[in-house]
């Protein structure tokens, strides 16, 4: 008698069983527009040239070695990444009361952050403080924080699936409603998955109520630079919760930004009162991450670091390879709303332009969904979400065609 | 309202959290500028300058991955296939029945921490016996707020006896015998950590019959494969015998040690299974469970690690490669031990020799501990623990000297 005879099999994880799904399928014009990775116009995945240089030279380093990093990370790593998060003039850093966790992506970061909220805010082990996720949200966020032991993990409202925009009104009013102390996780810039944002003056006014109501700010940034092309203008949002006098934290990914992805590079960035508040919280996230992995892995957060702090890369990597992706995924989304709309497809489409980043949220609904993946062997999320990164110059005539036939063909 | 925001902080409740008493030694050893001091805190191996070792198995699959310009692409949650099957394959032997059979699940982890934790965290979740993890007496210190984070509680077993300086083989069968049916058992596979004292084979033969009577799910946590005697397969012997006893066990491997890939954090986890079916669904429970951690892991160290393993020329060198630095520390432990004699110590240092891997229980008590480093500049842990990886043959005889100053 096996003690495990009675573990049940789990369902798959949905993004990846796309992905294999896509890979089984041998239909000669498939695409795949699941999961989040940046594609070149050719449909490859992109190793940043500036990554490519860099990693030689710390391949060539004969004075670099495997050591085990600090528990807290690569701290050449740790106050780059802040600064890029918080601009190199923060006041908030000059007033050394910004720490930093590096961490196995932004999943980690938000790991570490959750586990530390759930032992430490909010009186001690508080495991009833609710936990804020958008609707929709990226579908991890609720396991990362209900595994950290959160019981309560609600929606706020989001979306507004009528007007294809955010549903500001319903977030404020969420946040009016909550109780004190509530934890609600923003998405920095880039929404995934809708790839909707608040204006600057809609970030003003979540801000107000989260101030007056005493609520916790918890940043997740996986797409600084990605969204629009410029670092600050992706952070500005952040910087402005910062400039109010906030305390909160930024879970940081540069799986994205720096085409990373599996080398796991992450941050969490601390902003707290004072120093001294400051200390004792980092010192406690070393007893967390000490039982989570250790110590971070070196690789990635040394490419990245090299890069952020050599005038050179950082230039080369920000206005050169940054810049890139940015462009095309905004190429892609003008020319995909051009071709709707001189296809005639029933519908409005300036939410492909309007949003950002490198999702978008099309609006088509689950059983359009099944269609375009059964009929059209275009392969997307049910909940309607498209990887711009998907589409190429050779692909989008027929994602556009496919899109129209869907609409066309299935309410 | 917005005053008192301004003045008050979340975090005021924050405790100051205690320093890691292993990674402590190390920050406190870098502060001092006595020019003889020693580091013989953290287990990280040490070559007779003194200096970090990069294996030339390392160096030679880092530029053979280079050359190839793979792409970044997200790792499956599971990690590098390749990988976890010849982790398994080293930890569990070629010809093992287990791997033909397909009946175990082996899980790319963030090293040896990494893979514990998984472990902890899949016994909490899944695991219908008690919640009691039974430590032997003692375990690295890690190992309890490993398994307390996870949701479990720990017990512990007689392991060292103070009196020999080595395996306390009747106190530890007696307390294994008592332990309640279904509880589950951390057994070090070899190269115990921190005491160097390891079960001799037919001492391992007693313990697997009481555990089998006992009815325990066995936890075995191999972080020095090859690292202890220079063997592999040596090493690997107990967690081998165990299996073809029939226990069907679950095992932390970390390749932070015997390959050098410290900060790569290159680790396998394994459960062992009744059959392919249920390693299936195993599996597919460690994913849900390692999503929402770090949804998948460093791709880095695992290639770096696959290339050595599937590589037949690499394989040999590193072989050889970890047979030298298992034969320094031996030699170091041998002219510790002369050095202590030559000193004029009249105490019984036997077991510098007698235990095995990195790390040695010296039997120094905490207050000649701290006169140690107080006096001497030898930075190791209060229990008495020293890394051998941190004596070489230029400091070897300080080490006696301040030794036997503590103690005669």
């Amino acid at each position: 008698m096996s003690i495990f005879s009675e573990v049940p099999q789990a369902p798959p994880v949905a993004v990846f069983k796309l992905t294999a799904d896509f890979r089984e399928d041998s239909h000669p014009q498939k695409v795949n527009l699941g999961v989040g990775a940046y594609r070149t116009d050719e449909c490859q995945p992109w190793v940043l040239p500036v990554v490519k240089k860099v990693e030689r030279l710390i391949v060539e380093d004969s004075s670099l070695n495997h050591e085990y990093l600090p528990i807290l990370g690569l701290p050449e790593f740790r106050s780059a990444s802040s600064k890029v998060a918080l601009g190199d003039d923060s006041p908030a850093i000059k007033e050394n009361r910004v720490g930093a966790v590096q961490a196995l992506g932004g999943t980690g970061a938000l790991r570490i952050g959750g586990e530390f909220l759930r032992r430490w805010y909010n009186g001690t082990n508080n495991t009833a403080t609710p936990i804020y996720v958008s609707a929709p949200t990226w579908e991890n966020h609720n396991a990362v924080f209900a595994d950290a032991g959160f019981k309560d993990i609600r929606p706020y409202h989001y979306w507004d699936g009528a007007k294809k925009g955010l549903d500001i009104s319903g977030l404020l009013d969420d946040l009016e409603k909550a109780p004190e102390a509530s934890v609600f996780v923003l998405h920095a810039c880039a929404h995934n998955p809708t790839g909707t944002d608040p204006t600057q003056d809609e970030w003003k006014q979540i801000a107000e109520v989260m101030k007056r109501r005493n609520l916790f700010v918890f940043f997740d940034s996986a797409y600084q630079g990605f969204a629009s092309g410029s670092l600050d203008k992706d952070a500005w949002a952040i910087r402005y919760f910062v400039s109010e006098g906030f305390e909160l934290f930024v879970a940081q990914s540069f799986s994205k930004n720096f085409g990373l992805y599996n080398e796991r590079v992450g941050n969490l960035t601390v902003v707290a009162k004072d120093n001294e508040n400051l200390t004792r919280i980092l010192s406690q996230m070393e007893k967390i991450v000490r039982t989570t992995w250790s110590n971070p892995p070196s690789q990635g957060a040394r490419i990245v670091s090299k890069t952020l702090n050599c005038p050179e890369l950082f230039a080369e990597w920000y206005v050169g390879n940054v810049k890139t992706m940015a462009d095309r995924v905004l190429l892609m989304r003008d020319q995909l709303k051009a071709k709707l709309q001189a296809l005639g497809t029933p519908g409005t489409w300036d939410h492909i332009t309007q949003q950002i980043g490198m999702f978008s949220f099309t609006g088509l609904n689950p059983k359009q969904v099944e269609y375009m993946i059964k009929e059209k062997h275009v392969y997307l999320m049910a909940s309607g979400r498209i990887n711009m990164c998907g589409l190429t110059s050779k692909n989008i005539d027929y994602v556009a065609q496919s899109i129209h036939d869907t609409v066309t063909s299935v309410q | 309202n917005t005053l008192l925001q301004l003045l008050y902080s979340w975090w005021g409740g924050v405790q100051m959290g205690p320093p890691d008493p292993i990674l402590g030694v190390s920050e406190a050893f870098k502060k001092d500028s006595n020019p003889k001091k020693m580091n013989l805190g953290v287990g990280a191996y040490r070559d007779d300058q003194g200096k970090p070792f990069v294996l030339s198995c390392v160096r030679k699959a880092e530029a053979l991955i280079s050359a190839k310009q793979m792409d970044k692409e997200y790792l499956g949650i599971t990690g590098l296939a390749d990988f976890n099957k010849s982790c398994a394959k080293l930890a569990l032997g070629a010809d093992s029945e287990v791997l033909k059979s397909g009946r175990n699940i082996t899980v790319q982890t963030i090293s040896g921490t990494g893979s514990l934790r998984i472990g902890a965290n899949f016994l909490s979740r899944f695991h219908g016996g008690p919640r009691d993890v039974y430590l032997p007496k003692p375990s690295w210190g890690n190992h309890t707020p490993i398994f307390k984070d996870a949701g479990m509680t720990l017990k512990a077993y007689r392991y060292y006896d103070p009196a020999t300086c080595g395996f306390d083989h009747s106190g530890a069968l007696e307390d294994i015998s008592k332990i309640p049916e279904q509880s589950v058992i951390m057994l070090h596979a070899c190269a115990h950590n921190p005491t160097g004292v390891d079960p001799r084979p037919e001492q391992w033969k007693e313990i697997s019959d009481l555990v089998k009577k006992r009815n325990l799910l066995v936890f075995f946590d191999m972080a020095y494969q090859g690292f202890a005697s220079g063997d592999i397969d040596k090493d690997a012997w107990a967690v081998r015998y165990f299996i073809e006893q029939g226990h069907n066990i679950v095992l932390s491997q970390s390749f932070a040690k015997n390959m050098g890939l410290y900060g790569e954090r290159v680790g396998g986890f394994t459960v062992v299974c009744n059959d392919a079916e249920e390693a299936k669904r195993v599996e597919s429970q460690l994913k849900i469970l390692i999503r929402p951690i770090y949804s998948n892991p460093p791709m880095n160290g695992a290639r770096i690690a696959s290339t050595i393993l599937n590589t037949p020329e690499l394989y040999s060198v590193w072989l050889g490669e970890v047979h030298g630095m298992a034969n320094r520390i031996i030699k170091m432990r041998e002219q510790l031990e002369a050095g202590l004699k030559k000193e004029g110590s009249t105490r019984d240092w036997q077991h510098v020799i007698d235990q095995i891997g990195m790390f040695c229980f010296t039997g120094l008590k905490p207050e000649q501990v701290e006169r140690l480093t107080k006096e001497f500049s030898v930075y190791m842990t209060k229990d008495g623990r020293i890394s051998m990886a941190g004596v070489t043959s230029g400091n070897v005889g300080y080490l006696a000297a301040g030794i036997h100053a503590v103690t005669k």
